[in-house]
């Protein structure tokens, strides 16, 4: 079969020309391009200020192409102080939570306490024993009356929160306490298990008895 | 470097310069690109044909779920992506492989070299999107959008177009002037762009599959590459080919030509991310979509006013040529998509049109409205040119075009409102899920009337291109059926003998 362009004198006459793009004709020229109109230096200007836009977007909302980083606007370290890496981390951030919550009002949110009222638990000789028995009560039970922090006297009363808090919130919280790095201190960690013993085995003292410093210099801080 | 007192370097004997290659007239050039580029163009129209019934059925069963429910292989899951892979790898694609075959070899001034090959191709990739999409109809779908072809089906569709889409290349080599044309850019750019995009967007989820989120990721950057380097381009190409052509006006800037063509395909390409923006990926892949997002609108602005100023003055035209009022269209729909794409991918807009009917709104305006109106065009131009006649019905393009052109703007009108609307209800905590369905429901159901005015244009194309190859085939037969037919006039019939 041939499709050769027929003549128009064969028998079926070629439809009208109304439209000339839909029946072939004399052949318009190949377009080309103008060189009158150059690209505007206006629209380069703004280029450029849409790329320095950009460059800054993606500077704010790019996490700093890291790829552990989703929420935009963050970066990695922001990440890393949400996201607990290990076990104890996870006790960490809790134990900050817990701190903040509990313990700031008295101890300061630096753990330095206040002056003659509340002791010090940053670098305090109490806090950083080498076991957290002694702790662990008077965060269980409270205290009561007079006693000796690095070498000052205060006499105050601590609240128990034996009631308020679990096992996991008491031993975040001294974990955070016993490990607070910006504190300057760098005791061990306190595991649940440590704190269900204790209450368990005072359970018996009865609800709000609180210890004395005397008291609990009788226990030892080491199982 | 050498000193003036060293020898000279002894240089090759001058080679006799090469003789000027002279541009071969059109008739020659169509006449190379009739075969290949004729079956390309009938397969595209058949694929046409079948996208729409197919795309009439999924918008149907959007607001009547019941209809054909008990047909497992006619459920929306397999109906909806066999009617997007066959306009897009069925229609657009190939019809977009004809244009670039023809309009490369018009724009070299060279006739088109490998004509029996690329109509192998042809059938390879006509055979594989066969396969591809009776498989998604059988429930291979891969479940990842656009990706749907199963893994026995995509090395056929990429084999076929290795057979195909080379020889632009090497007829391209063969131009007669050094300097491209603007249409041959994009159509260059489409035609390396789309192996490599196809490839490694299917080896990153079937094939050696990427973990995780990270498939969806390879999904969106190749979804943005398809609709903006390849359909785009390949709209973009006869916009700048046809628009400068049935006017008469140049292309006015050559270099804001340029430099739109250099932002859509670095930025265009990294804004995909934008589809799944505020999901489980990475910040970096977001923040960078959304901000190449917004730089697109540099290239759409560069084509909005080069072809704005290509029209000045030539209203007339568009009045009697169908093939200009749908590049016109197209061109309408690059800049209003592109507009709306680059608003789209700031992160406030995006809260409110994510999971929206936005996103299938926008994507329709890139395939059918930049990709098949466009090519479309082409078509009702090039086919007169193989054929060497014209279009049987002229009537019937007229009405194609204001079927096709009201299709797409009741589509994009229906699913653009209707997403906005259907992203405000989303927010509203008072509205359950089900009271949010039906406030969208009505803007499907429209959509449903757009397919269906797009299929009635597919359909009046189609039985156009039928009566155009009947005549031409009569044409041809009419002297064999007259020489067979007609009594030898030498020797006496031999007489019958009767019972």
């Amino acid at each position: 079969m041939s499709l050769e362009p027929r003549s128009t004198t064969s028998s079926h006459p070629a439809p009208p020309a109304t439209v000339p793009d839909l029946v072939p004709g004399p052949e318009p020229a190949e377009p080309r391009t103008g060189t009158a109109f150059y690209t505007p230096i206006w629209l380069v200007a703004v280029f450029g200020a849409a790329l320095y836009w950009a460059t800054l977007y993606v500077d704010r909302h790019g996490g700093g192409f890291n790829p552990m980083v989703f929420t935009p606007g963050e970066l990695l370290a922001d990440v890393e102080a949400r996201v607990p890496r290990s076990e104890a981390d996870v006790l960490l951030a809790k134990g900050r939570q817990v701190y903040n919550t509990y313990c700031s009002a008295c101890h300061q949110p630096n753990g330095r306490g206040t002056p003659g009222q509340f002791p010090p638990l940053a670098g305090s000789d109490w806090v950083l024993t080498e076991g957290p028995n002694r702790i662990i009560r008077i965060v269980l039970d409270g205290m009561q009356g007079p006693i000796t922090v690095n070498g000052v006297e205060f006499n105050n009363a601590m609240l128990p929160w034996r009631e308020q808090l679990t096992d996991e919130d008491i031993a975040a919280v001294l974990t955070f306490i016993r490990g607070n790095k910006d504190w300057g201190n760098n005791a061990g960690p306190v595991s649940p298990a440590q704190v269900k013993v204790i209450r368990d085995a005072t359970a018996a003292r009865g609800t709000f008895t609180p210890w004395t410093a005397a008291e609990l210099l009788t226990i030892p801080v080491k199982d | 470097m050498s000193s003036p007192q060293s020898p000279p370097p002894t240089a090759p004997a001058a080679a006799p310069p090469a003789p000027r290659p002279v541009r071969v007239p059109v008739e020659a050039i169509d006449r190379s690109c009739r075969w290949p580029v004729l079956v390309l163009v009938v397969l595209a129209a058949g694929w046409l044909v079948v996208a729409g019934a197919l795309a009439v059925l999924a918008a149907i069963k959007l607001h009547a779920p019941g209809m054909l429910a008990q047909h497992a292989w006619l459920t929306y899951g397999r109906v909806q992506p066999a009617a997007w892979n066959a306009f897009v790898f069925g229609f657009a694609s190939l019809a977009g492989l004809a244009m670039a075959l023809w309009m490369t070899a018009r724009l070299s001034g060279a006739p088109l070299r490998g004509g029996g090959v690329i109509i192998l191709g042809a059938l390879v990739w006509h055979a594989g999107l066969k396969i591809g999409l009776l498989g998604i109809l059988a429930g291979d779908a891969t479940g990842l959008e656009g990706l749907e072809l199963p893994p026995y089906a995509s090395p056929l569709l990429l084999g076929g177009y290795l057979l195909m889409a080379p020889w632009a290349l090497l007829t391209f080599a063969r131009r007669v002037e050094a300097e491209a044309y603007v249409s041959q850019w994009h159509l260059i750019a489409a035609l390396l762009v789309f192996p490599w995009v196809f490839a490694a967007a299917h080896l990153a989820t079937n094939f050696l599959p990427l973990r995780g989120v990270l498939q969806a990721a390879a999904q969106a950057w190749y979804l943005q590459n398809l609709q903006v380097l390849w359909l785009g381009f390949l709209g973009l190409a006869a916009i700048f080919y046809f628009a400068p052509k049935l006017t008469g006006n140049p292309v006015p800037s050559r270099s804001l030509a340029l430099f739109g063509f250099w932002v859509l395909t670095i930025f265009g390409s990294l804004a995909g991310q934008v589809r799944y923006a505020g999901g489980p990926f990475p910040a970096w892949m977001s923040s960078v979509a959304a901000a190449a997002g917004v730089l697109t609108l540099f290239g759409v602005y560069a084509v909005a006013v080069n072809g704005a100023r290509l029209g000045r003055g030539a209203a007339g035209r568009f009045r009697e040529s169908v093939v200009l009022r749908f590049i016109a269209l197209a061109w309408l729909v690059f800049v209003g998509a592109g507009a709306l794409a680059a608003l789209n991918s700031l992160l406030g807009v995006r809260q409110l049109t994510q999971f929206t009917l936005v996103t299938p709104g926008l994507d329709y305006l890139w395939t059918q409205g930049v990709a098949g109106l466009a090519l479309l065009g082409a078509l009702y131009y090039l086919v007169p040119r193989l054929l060497g006649q014209g279009w049987p019905v002229a009537g019937l393009a007229r009405a194609h075009f204001y079927l096709a052109a009201t299709g797409i703007l009741v589509l994009a009108a229906a699913f653009l409102v209707g997403g906005l609307a259907h992203g405000a209800a989303l927010k509203d905590p008072q509205l359950g899920f089900i009271l949010v369905v039906k406030r969208y429901l009505p803007f499907a159901a429209t959509g449903t009337l757009a397919h269906l005015l797009w299929l009635g244009g597919a359909l009046l194309f189609v039985l156009n291109l039928v009566l155009a190859l009947v005549r031409c085939f009569q044409q041809a037969a009419r002297p064999v059926w007259q020489a067979w037919w007609t009594p030898q006039p030498t020797g006496p019939q031999p007489a019958e003998v009767k019972p």
